[in-house]
């Protein structure tokens, strides 16, 4: 089967691209392996692949989860271009293929790395019957949710903002709806995620945490298809099929939620119901053109938003409060031989988060003119746009060796908060034409190599040297000692800097084989994020602040070193891992005590921060059963996250708002029949620190009350439970149909999400008393969708 | 002014928002013990004779009482307050009143100046505390005035011109005749920087009256309150005719807004979980291994009244009653 490997052999190279046989989607991270040997390789994020060996005669085996293995016999003498099309499988028959994707997970020298299908993530319990790869993904260890009604999520202690999230190689700074009870991407247009919780390679930077890498599907490109589903809170759907057969295809999937429009009707006309309201709206559209086998055009896009509006004519207040993000990128792929590939991007994105209020003075209904009342109305905007030039180059050098080298550059606009109020038609303060935006540019450079040095051995070595500078106009407002007054201020001209910084960025990983299913990995890396996300409050909102590095903010910069022992048990059925980490993290930020939303209108925003560090270590469990009827995992992870800052608790340490002691997920998935799937998803969590009074006294009439140190009180911890039940509807010839019944929060648990004190009755009569009330958000929550497709 | 307007709005939004679907139950926190602490509360107004009232801090937890009361009253046979204005020392006189802390002590040797400086000493239970604190300028008011809402309830507007090329400093402090002491208004910040108005006209309205911040809680979150906003609006907030009302402009120096600053800021961010909570600053200082909390300010101040005889007709009454 195999020919004698000589010194001097002649090589050629098999390459072209690795696709779904039905759909024409290309196989993101699909395996190729030569039979009886351990040389590989995988398809990269745009199924392309290139194997280069010996002349001779071969069997590859192309695999990938959820799909049926394709064994290819190939005569070797010259360069290959061999496309292959791989057919999806059933959940059962699994159980019976030899997969070489299997071993990917103890092979591969990469760690503390989490991979996950659309197809696992549709499987499991879902909120409002909203499937959310988001929510997913902190079912697994390492990664944290910070609880209901948060919106970002902790990797290895790390905040909300140090994980860069990418959608179709845009930056995504907002990722969820409605605080984070929804995430942005919508599962019926995600073909893959993937994501890195430390051992980041070069070609990602940025942010110091984690990456996740969500691709959108690039439209059937065989068929027509309509999908989508109809749900008790929001519905969904997506078009999708060729332009050009087996040559160009778009996809189009939009999602709304209603809750506002179907309690409209049933609540009376004075009610806050009618005149507030909320829903988010969101469309993801792609489209690719393949020109020819070397070529290839994609246009992404993605638009949402999410609309809060309060209005109450007794309280004569008017609010809306729109924010969201969107993108296009546009991106082309070119392989100038089999064993160099190009990706050119171009990429445009925006994120805004605004506020208007309107406060009418109130109106005696009885008087007969109202010319004294005189209302007013304030309009706040705040947000990112970025404009991101990206040249990738993949360079597969051999079987054992591929590199990844390339530049990428991003001009930023920040808008800080900016305020403009209007008093009787009057415009008062900043108006927006004259705010105090930052501008930055931000270069990176990295070259990285995934290096197998034999069967047992493999390293990976990368650097990335990163630079920002910003640029005017910009105006430092200097404050006094006491941070009252601007006492100077230094005014920026065009394209003049105002604060340059610059890093290297090493990056190393290391995999040691034990034996064919077990091994030894170890990674090391830093990074810089010249972006910090300031958040005010106790929970991740929307009325967090990015704030850009100035003279005044220093970059955030992370070291993470992470030893990992991963197995795979009963012939790959079951794969099982335990990792530990320890991560530094520098300059971090944090608002001043007693800070309110809209302290930094105008004045800049960092003049309100105070700066320190943090470190984070941490040990993390998982396993997980992989095929057959019955799948699902055990993520456990002991953590500990600390902060320290000058200006808190004397230098102290202190624990972070996502400490976390204790962090527990459990998932299962079990096929009852061939149309009837349940699941389960059960979570539990330390609770969220926080920081309470321990004392207080009375002066001027009023009680004070005195805080102790900063999170060192622990709210009650979170777990909840949901189930889910999937049945598929008969299915006829071109048409699918299930309903999916889930439970959120089976056993109704309370989940504290903040705990507030307040002080009742009086000391003169004796009935003072101080009363601490928990609130938690979302009660036992069932919920009903029907998915079509056809 | 504006800008606390859109922090409050946007804060009870989102309290809104949440409260929609949510649920909210009693606990009992298990929080560490602190030990009791002197809390002084004195101030020197320009004109008048130093006052100072002395209580102590009490554990978060504790319902009061009136035994526990009696607990954070401190033993006013243990303690000497002596304010000093540079050359003359005056021993304060123990002076107990009827409401809370019960512990007061007044001057009788000298009434406050204008543009001095006042140090506050206090011995107590073989301790000393000191502070010190200074009185500015008065700044002249040019209007007080009312604006009805209806026929009934007004507001209140002050009017003064801020002195140009200098950092000034204001408390505005209100009453009615009913009202035995001038009381900081509601809602709005009581203190004033010219940070963003340096030389300007200032104008604000008083929409409440003079209201203790607890009176305030009990009454505003009861259901009666809700169904009759407006009218328990303009109860609780709003003059009436037949009303005579107050006004007292303080200026105060830099240290002392920065106090007043932290604690309009503990009161906004106070049981607040989108903010972590401030802590109200203090300028008395313990003697080592003690604490201490409250302040000395000293207030530059001045009056203006007026009597809402009717919608039509306000007559002037002069400074302070």
């Amino acid at each position: 089967m195999m020919l004698p490997q000589f010194a001097f052999a002649q090589k050629y190279t098999i390459s072209g691209y690795i696709k779904d046989k039905a759909t024409g989607e290309d196989l993101i991270g699909a395996n190729v392996m030569v039979a009886g040997q351990t040389i590989g390789t995988s398809a990269n994020g745009y199924g392309f692949y290139s194997l280069t060996l010996p002349s001779g005669t071969y069997d590859i085996i192309y695999s990938f989860i959820g799909y049926s293995d394709d064994t290819i016999h190939i005569n070797l003498t010259s360069d290959k271009t061999l496309t292959v099309q791989m057919s999806s499988s059933a959940i059962m028959t699994q159980e019976v293929v030899v997969s070489a994707e299997r071993k990917a997970n103890v092979q591969s020298s990469q760690m503390s790395v989490v991979r996950l299908p659309v197809e696992t993530v549709k499987t499991l319990p879902a909120f409002m019957g909203e499937v959310d790869v988001l929510k997913t993904i902190q079912l697994m260890p390492g990664v944290q949710s910070a609880g209901d009604g948060n919106a970002g999520f902790y990797v290895r202690g790390g905040g909300p903002d140090q994980n860069l999230i990418l959608l179709d190689e845009a930056t995504v700074y907002n990722a969820s709806h409605l605080f984070g009870f929804f995430s942005v991407f919508n599962a019926d247009a995600v073909k893959d995620m993937e994501m890195f919780k430390g051992g980041m390679p070069a070609e990602y930077g940025g942010r110091i945490s984690s990456v996740l890498n969500i691709s959108m599907k690039n439209g059937n490109m065989k068929e027509y298809h309509l999908e989508g589903g109809i749900g008790s809170v929001s519905s969904r759907f997506t078009v999708q099929g060729p332009i050009v057969k087996d040559k160009a295809s778009f996809i189009v999937s939009a999602r709304r939620t209603y809750i506002d429009a179907l309690i409209r009707p049933f609540t009376k006309k004075t009610s806050l119901l009618r005149t507030s309201g909320y829903y988010f709206f969101d469309v993801n559209a792609k489209a690719n053109w393949i020109i020819n086998d070397n070529n290839r055009l994609y246009l992404s896009g993605y638009y949402g938003y999410d609309k809060f509006r309060f209005g109450s004519k007794e309280m004569g207040l008017n609010m809306n409060m729109p924010w969201g993000n969107g993108f296009v990128t546009l991106r082309y792929n070119h392989v100038f031989n089999n064993k160099f590939f190009s990706n050119t991007s171009l990429i445009w994105s925006n994120y805004k988060f605004n506020t208007s209020v309107e406060m009418l003075t109130m109106v005696d209904e009885n008087a007969e003119s109202n010319e004294n009342s005189s209302g007013f109305a304030i309009k706040q905007k705040s947000g990112i746009n970025d404009w991101n030039l990206k040249q990738d180059f993949t360079w597969l050098a051999g079987p054992k060796n591929t590199v990844k080298f390339g530049v990428q550059y991003t001009h930023h606009k920040f808008t800080p908060n900016t305020l403009a109020a209007e008093i009787s038609d009057t415009t008062l303060g900043s108006d927006f034409s004259n705010n105090n935006n930052q501008f930055a540019h931000e270069v990176g450079i990295y070259i990285g190599d995934d290096f197998k040095i034999n069967d047992r051995f493999t390293l990976y070595l990368g650097v990335r040297n990163s630079y920002f500078v910003q640029v005017g106009p910009f105006t430092r407002y200097i404050k006094d000692e006491l941070h009252q007054n601007t006492i100077d201020e230094i005014r920026y001209k065009d394209n003049q800097p105002v604060a340059f910084y610059w890093d290297i960025e090493p990056r190393a990983s290391f995999k040691v084989s034990i034996t064919e299913n077990s091994s030894i990995k170890a990674s090391y890396m830093r990074n810089s994020q010249y972006i910090h996300l300031a958040s005010i409050s106790a929970t991740t909102l929307p009325i967090d602040l990015w704030v850009a590095c100035s003279d005044v903010v220093k970059p955030q910069k992370g070291s993470q070193y992470a030893l990992g022992y991963f197995q795979n048990l009963f012939n790959d059925k079951f794969e099982g891992s335990i990792e530990v980490y320890y991560k530094t993290l520098q300059n971090q930020i944090e608002y001043m005590d007693g800070a309110l939303p809209g302290d930094d209108i105008s004045d800049n925003a960092d003049n309100y921060f105070i700066f320190g560090k943090g470190y984070s270590y941490g040990v993390e469990f998982f396993f997980k059963k992989r095929v057959g009827l019955f799948t699902g995992w055990i993520g456990y992870t002991w953590s500990k996250t600390d902060k320290i800052f000058d200006d808190i608790d004397n230098g102290n340490p202190f624990p972070a708002k996502y400490d976390r002691r204790h962090d527990l997920s459990v998932t299962a998935t079990y096929q009852i029949t061939e149309r009837l799937t349940a699941s389960a998803v059960f979570v539990y969590a330390t609770g969220n620190t926080t920081t309470l009074p321990v004392a207080s006294y009375m002066i001027d009439g009023d009680y004070v009350n005195v805080y102790g140190s900063r999170n060192s009180y622990r709210m009650p911890a979170y777990h909840r439970l949901d189930l889910s039940v999937t049945y598929d509807i008969k299915t006829k010839k071109n048409w699918e149909s299930s309903f999916n019944f889930s439970i959120y929060n089976v056993y109704n648990h309370k989940n504290p999400y903040f705990i507030y004190v307040y002080n009742t009755g009086n000391v003169k009569d004796g009935t003072y008393k101080t009363v601490a009330k928990q609130l938690s958000i979302i009660p036992i929550l069932p919920a009903i969708t029907w998915n079509f497709k056809f | 002014m504006r800008e606390n307007l859109l922090k409050i709005s946007i804060i009870a939004v989102l309290l809104s928002l949440i409260a929609i679907s949510s649920c909210i139950k009693d606990i009992t926190l298990d929080l560490p013990q602190s030990d009791p602490c002197l809390v002084v509360d004195g101030y020197v107004d320009f004109d008048d004779y130093p006052v100072v009232f002395l209580s102590k801090s009490t554990a978060y937890f504790q319902e009061l009482d009136s035994n526990a009361v009696n607990d954070l009253q401190i033993n006013d046979t243990k303690a000497t307050v002596i304010v000093s204005d540079g050359s003359i020392s005056d021993t304060l006189q123990y002076l107990p009143i009827q409401r809370w802390p019960y512990k007061c002590f007044q001057g009788t040797k000298f009434k406050g100046e204008l543009n001095h400086r006042y140090d506050l000493k206090i011995l107590y239970d073989g301790k000393t505390y000191t502070s010190s604190t200074y009185i500015p300028d008065t700044i002249k008011i040019d209007t007080v005035f009312p604006t009805f809402m209806s026929d009934t309830f007004a507001v209140m507007r002050i009017n003064w011109r801020d002195p140009k090329y200098q950092s000034n400093y204001y408390t505005i402090h209100v009453k009615n005749q009913f009202q035995p002491m001038y009381y900081r208004p509601y809602a709005l910040n009581h203190i004033i920087s010219d940070k963003l108005a340096d030389g300007e006209e200032m104008s604000f309205a008083m929409v409440v009256k003079g209201m203790e911040r607890n009176a305030y809680y009990d009454n505003f979150f009861t259901q009666e309150e809700r169904d009759s906003f407006i009218n328990k609006l303009g109860d609780i907030f709003c003059f009436r005719e037949g009303d005579s009302v107050s006004l007292k402009l303080s200026t105060i120096d830099n240290v002392s807004y920065n106090i007043w600053e932290s604690w309009y800021r503990n009161y906004l961010t106070d049981g607040n979980p989108f903010t972590n909570p401030a802590t109200v600053k203090t300028n008395i200082v313990a003697p080592e291994g003690q604490e201490a909390k409250g302040f000395w300010i000293g207030y530059g101040c001045n009056y203006r009244s007026v009597y809402l005889y009717s919608k039509d007709s306000v007559v002037p009454i002069g400074g302070k009653f």
